[in-house]
């Protein structure tokens, strides 16, 4: 056998035109593996800053004050997604280590050791440059089901029947009222104490705990400011919604403005008799409903014409 | 000059360098190889000798292409060992066949050394139990068997099958140690306990 082996294959490397794979070819190969495991641990280095971005900004002792034991706030702030999305792109930075030229001769234990500690390192220099709050930012601004799936802070701080209600403000009513809005799009009065001032500015997301005090509306205990998920909120800046009417002047009484405005606005007066008596037989029983009904109506200084009309059957 | 000098005086290194200049050399690197390699194709499965034939050109074929992907980080045998064995893999995974019995019968110092660490009793007996201690070895899983066969008889150290298996050194002692386990379970009683 030796001979023929020997020359069947010279002759075959020969006849074939073979020749070895260049040099290139091998450092590109393993040039990709190193480019894909540094990679992966820039991305699994960026999901560590987030999750820093969140924990650090979880308000820990803020569980207290929401109703809820610590391990319950844990649980249910835990930002799941990171912690998944961190798990592939260290089992993917792994994966690469364990298929370098040298990486075999390493106990997988050691290999998956060496990229969490990367991942945590580079993490926190990410997070100490601000990455974790701007990828957040961008999430925030731009990405879909954010509040579902990136932070679950903002679900925990979405339960206004337990106590807790994240949103926008958008109009400053008075000094002890502001109007919020919730990742449902619904505005709520919110009342608060004058202590929270410097944080309630319109256009500024904030978490706030307290309880609904009526229809659509809150009563605050506390006020905070709202870190991850700001950007979530200003989605719903007013220009994206109907315009939010500014609340009366203090110390304005509407009973007494109306004769005056009545008076200064003669075809206004008119167009308000005009459809009050074209419209009159629906109307009409309110007044045996409500017996300051006509007083309210007199209040408004009409016309003695117009009464004359209403009072004719 | 004499070939027999080139075999014995010049190293792997230096017969890779002198293949990537010229395909005539690879010859030399052909001819120290074939016949170790030869006799692994048989020890790790059933093969005829046409098949052995064929798996060796495959290897050396691929070999030949990936030379300048060898470097001395490791030995050329432990490297050559392991384009081999992926290949022996190959071949009988194409065939749907189990490298379950070696055609090559154990024999030999491998067999007195393997003996010997698995505490063998009897062993003057040896001789009359080397059939035995074949089917035993047959029978076992391919990992258990390949490991065995390369620490016994291919005689290499721990570092060398860590190269040829990839697998770090730990691992091909703690392979080796349930590969030896299982050799003495596999064996008939009258073998392993006089």
């Amino acid at each position: 056998m030796p001979e023929k082996l020997e020359q069947k294959i010279i002759e075959k490397i020969k006849s074939g035109h073979l020749s070895p794979r260049p040099q290139w070819h091998f450092l590109m190969k393993e040039g990709l593996i190193w480019s894909v495991g540094v990679l992966a641990l820039l991305v699994g280095a960026a999901a560590v800053s987030v999750i820093i971005y969140l924990g650090g900004n979880n308000d820990w002792l803020a569980y207290s004050r929401a109703g809820r034991s610590f391990s319950t706030w844990l649980l249910l702030s835990l930002p799941y997604f990171w912690l998944v999305f961190l798990g592939l792109f260290l089992w993917l930075l792994s994966y690469n280590l364990k298929h370098t030229k040298r990486g075999y001769r390493y106990p997988i234990s050691l290999i998956v050791g060496a990229a969490v500690v990367a991942s945590i390192i580079f993490g926190f220099i990410f997070s100490a440059l601000g990455l974790g709050e701007s990828i957040d930012n961008i999430l925030g601004r731009r990405a879909p089901l954010y509040d579902r799936i990136f932070n679950p802070h903002i679900d925990f701080w979405s339960q206004p029947a337990d106590g807790r209600l994240a949103g926008l403000v958008v109009a400053l009513s008075d000094q002890e009222h502001f109007v919020l809005v919730d990742r449902e799009r619904s505005r709520w009065m919110v009342a608060h104490d004058a202590k929270a001032d410097d944080l309630i500015i319109t256009g500024q997301p904030v978490r706030v705990i307290g309880k609904i005090s009526g229809e659509r509306e809150f009563t605050a205990k506390d006020i905070m400011p709202m870190k991850p998920g700001r950007e979530f909120f200003k989605r719903f800046q007013p220009g994206d919604m109907p315009p939010v009417l500014p609340g009366p002047p203090t110390g304005f009484d509407c009973v007494s403005a109306w004769p005056e405005i009545l008076n200064q606005y003669p075809e206004v007066k008119a167009t308000l008799e005009r459809n009050l008596l074209a419209d009159k037989n629906r109307w009409r029983p309110i007044v045996n409903e409500r017996r300051d009904f006509l007083s309210a109506l007199q209040s408004l200084g009409l016309s003695d014409d117009f009464w004359q009309e209403l009072l004719a059957e | 000059m004499n070939k027999l000098i080139f075999d014995s005086t010049v190293d792997d290194a230096e017969l890779v360098r002198w293949s990537l200049l010229d395909p005539d050399k690879f010859s030399y690197l052909i001819n120290r190889y074939q016949d170790k390699l030869a006799r692994y194709i048989r020890r790790l499965g059933n093969a005829n000798n046409e098949d052995v034939e064929d798996i060796l050109q495959d290897i050396f074929l691929k070999v030949y292409l990936n030379l300048n992907d060898f470097n001395q980080d490791l030995k050329f045998s432990s490297w050559i060992y392991r384009i081999a064995h992926n290949q022996v893999i190959s071949h009988f995974r194409k065939r749907q066949a189990r490298p379950e019995a070696h055609s090559l019968p154990i024999d030999g110092d491998g067999l007195q050394l393997l003996a010997d660490d698995i505490a063998l009793e009897h062993q003057s007996d040896l001789s009359l139990e080397r059939e035995k201690i074949n089917m035993a070895l047959s029978r076992l899983e391919a990992k258990y068997r390949e490991i065995l066969i390369l620490k016994f008889f291919e005689d290499k150290s721990y570092q060398e099958i860590s190269d040829i298996l990839k697998k770090p050194q730990g691992t091909v002692a703690s392979l080796l140690n349930r590969a030896k386990k299982a050799l003495k379970q596999a064996l008939p009683e009258q073998v392993s306990s006089f």
